[in-house]
């Protein structure tokens, strides 16, 4: 049910668990509790549409490399970016969890074993496809990986219906989380602003924030600053090890047996390097995408490699007097980040129109980062030239090192994760292996800023795996008290 | 050295070897081409040295004859790992008036972080990269 927001004021101490944002993460979590039972509030910054006044809270600073404006990459409304998202998804792999020779940091506290219990429920609760297991490709250090593409859910719509009819469920939106008060290491209530400036504060049994990759770390830097520390007093990695997922076009390839590599009519291939090769090369995770070619883009392709390889050329002439069909293939990649200490959120100076400090996002791609993708792609092209199957052309800034990484076009995918990192020590964590904050009994964090590293696949899917964990460890929680 | 990056690690270091051709018939050094910071774990007792392969050799030495030189620049050769006697006996190329000279770098990781790693060693002896096209080298 839809709850005014003068409403907040009269609940008195009557919330089970009160959930901050409406997103993936936060309808996910309010749906389930709402379900078994348990009384939930949900408030929402935004408005069921979003505005320029709920946008403009998310406008913000970028130092570093390029990228998107922060204000874009993101809806501050109620659904928040899952009412813009691509809904491609596929969970980590196992390996991700692990602790990588080139990058000790991106250990997980929980390994992948503890997710899978909740694939199914995520899967339904995302309308996923079937996502087949990956397949290794012969003779080479690729597996052919799957995504689920389906049509992206809208939480929105899709729990319409619950919003605004569960009794369980209570939703107050344009309702802006400014403050939390703690004392005795609990979280005592939680203080709501519109933007006609009125405040209420909500006392709760428990706390969830849930205001996506960016805010999270920003509102508890905040409300930390606002309580003098009381709220994280080990906060020197709160902010920090903020990652994406470089995307970019990084070559183009021509291959000569297009059956050897899985490809089909419709040429939706994903490659990803093997835990092997990613062991012995030293570099994380990453995706390869192929995108086949139109016949008049394949032949410019085989007329500037036959320029470069007049041998090569002389065979394909050949072939191609033979009929066989030589197919040309985009080739595009998203790759794992280092969790880094250096990439961070911080508070700006300036005040968004809540007093609220703008954040500034401190990011810059490492060597790691750029050697991940060069090794992936010449994984690719080894392959195609050991067995003879097609030719790799690494893009201009891949190809000649060191690599310079472009200032424009996709640059990341919008996915927002760390700043509020999962770790077993206060010292090098914000949340624990529950996603509660180490010195709070009773206030959690969901979303991706807990991920400890990110893999190369896209977030969703795993963020509400997590979310769904939350859930089930509320709820015991809630029931033995 | 478990666990620590190799980036980070002075134990590990870095070789960068570029590759001058001197062709005798016209007594003229050329740069053909340069292992660009090609990574190797040194320990006591293993030291590796890096020297080309004739595929790759030839290519660079016909590129050199035959292409202008902005081609010329954008040559790397792929280079496996052999022993220093091996890479000695394979630099003097008698009878065809050319000898490679490599030229190596031995810098420790820690000091070349700055620099993006580059490629470990490779699996395909004989593959060049030309204008970004990785290429078997009888592909030329
Ligand atoms: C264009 C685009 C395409 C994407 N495509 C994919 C994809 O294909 N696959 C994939 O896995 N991921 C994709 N993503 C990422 C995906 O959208 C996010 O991972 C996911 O939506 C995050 O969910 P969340 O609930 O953690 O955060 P959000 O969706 O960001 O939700 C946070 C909520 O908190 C609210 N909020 C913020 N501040 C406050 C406050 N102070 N008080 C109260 N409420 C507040 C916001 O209004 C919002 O509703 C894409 C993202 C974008 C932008």
């Amino acid at each position: 049910m839809y709850l005014p927001f003068d409403k907040l004021a009269e609940l008195g101490g009557t919330v089970d668990v009160c959930i901050i944002g409406s997103g993936a993460a936060g309808v996910s979590i309010g749906v389930t509790l709402a379900r078994q039972g348990h009384r939930i509030l949900m408030c929402e910054g935004g408005d069921e549409v979003f505005s320029e006044r709920s946008q403009d809270s998310y406008r913000g600073e970028v130092v570093g490399d390029a990228y998107l404006p922060l204000e874009a990459s993101r809806l501050r409304q109620l659904g928040g970016s899952t009412n813009h998202w691509g809904g491609v998804c596929r969970p980590l792999d196992p390996y991700d969890f692990t602790a990588k020779t080139a990058a000790p940091e991106t250990a997980w506290p929980i390994s992948h074993t503890e997710l899978t219990p909740y694939f199914s429920a995520a899967a339904d609760l995302l309308d996923l496809d079937p996502i087949p297991a990956d397949e290794p490709i012969e003779s080479s250090a690729l597996s052919r990986i799957y995504f689920s593409l389906g049509g992206p859910t809208r939480v929105q719509l899709k729990y319409a219906d619950t919003l605004s009819e569960s009794d369980n469920l209570l939703c107050c939106l344009n309702a802006n989380l400014v403050a939390l008060e703690t004392t005795d290491g609990r979280v005592a209530s939680a203080t709501f602003a519109n933007y006609q400036g009125e405040q209420h504060q909500v006392r709760a049994r428990y706390f969830i924030l849930a205001c996506g990759g960016i805010d999270n770390a920003r509102l508890l830097l905040w409300c930390n600053q606002q309580a003098g520390g009381q709220l994280i007093p080990q906060a020197q990695t709160l902010g920090r090890y903020w990652m994406e997922h470089p995307h970019a076009t990084v070559g183009q390839a021509l291959i000569f047996e297009p059956e050897a590599l899985g490809l089909d009519e419709t040429y939706n291939v994903f490659l990803s390097p093997n835990e092997q090769a990613l062991a012995n090369r030293e570099i994380l995770n990453c995706g390869l995408r192929l995108h086949r070619m139109n016949p008049e883009a394949s032949q410019a392709l085989i007329d500037e490699l036959s320029l470069q390889a007049p041998s090569l050329g002389e065979r394909i002439v050949e072939w191609q007097a033979q009929g066989r069909v030589l197919h040309g293939a985009m080739l595009r990649a998203a790759w794992e980040q280092e969790p880094r200490f250096e990439n961070h959120i911080e508070l700006s100076d300036e005040l968004d129109a809540l007093g609220i400090p703008r954040s500034r996002l401190v990011w810059q791609q490492s060597a790691l980062d750029r050697h991940t993708i060069r090794e992936s792609l010449l994984l690719l092209g080894e392959y195609l030239v050991d067995t003879d199957i097609g030719r790799v052309q690494l893009a201009d800034w891949l190809a000649e090192l060191p690599v310079t990484l472009p200032t424009d076009g996709e640059l990341a995918g919008r996915h927002h994760m760390g700043g509020t990192r999962m770790s077993h020590h206060p010292e090098q964590g914000i949340v624990n292996a529950d996603c509660r904050l180490f010195a709070q009994d009773n206030m959690y964090v969901a979303g991706s800023s807990v991920f400890a590293s990110a893999g190369h696949a896209n977030p969703t899917l795993t963020l509400v795996q997590l979310a769904l964990r939350l859930c089930d460890h509320l709820n015991q929680r809630l029931t033995q008290a | 050295m478990k666990n620590t990056p190799y980036r980070t690690n002075p134990n590990v270091l870095l070789i960068k070897t570029y590759y001058l051709l001197y062709v005798s018939s016209i007594r003229k050094f050329a740069l053909v081409g340069w292992a660009n910071l090609h990574q190797y774990k040194l320990s006591v007792g293993n030291v590796g040295a890096v020297t080309f392969q004739n595929a790759a050799f030839h290519n660079a030495y016909n590129t050199l004859q035959s292409k202008p030189s902005k081609a010329r620049d954008n040559i790397t050769i792929m280079l496996p790992t052999y022993t220093r006697r091996r890479l000695l006996k394979a630099a003097t190329l008698a009878g065809m008036g050319v000898v490679l000279v490599p030229v190596s770098a031995l810098l420790p990781a820690a000091s070349a972080q700055s620099q993006p790693p580059a490629s470990p060693s490779r699996h395909t002896p004989d593959s060049i990269m030309v204008n970004g096209w990785l290429l078997r080298a009888s592909d030329r």
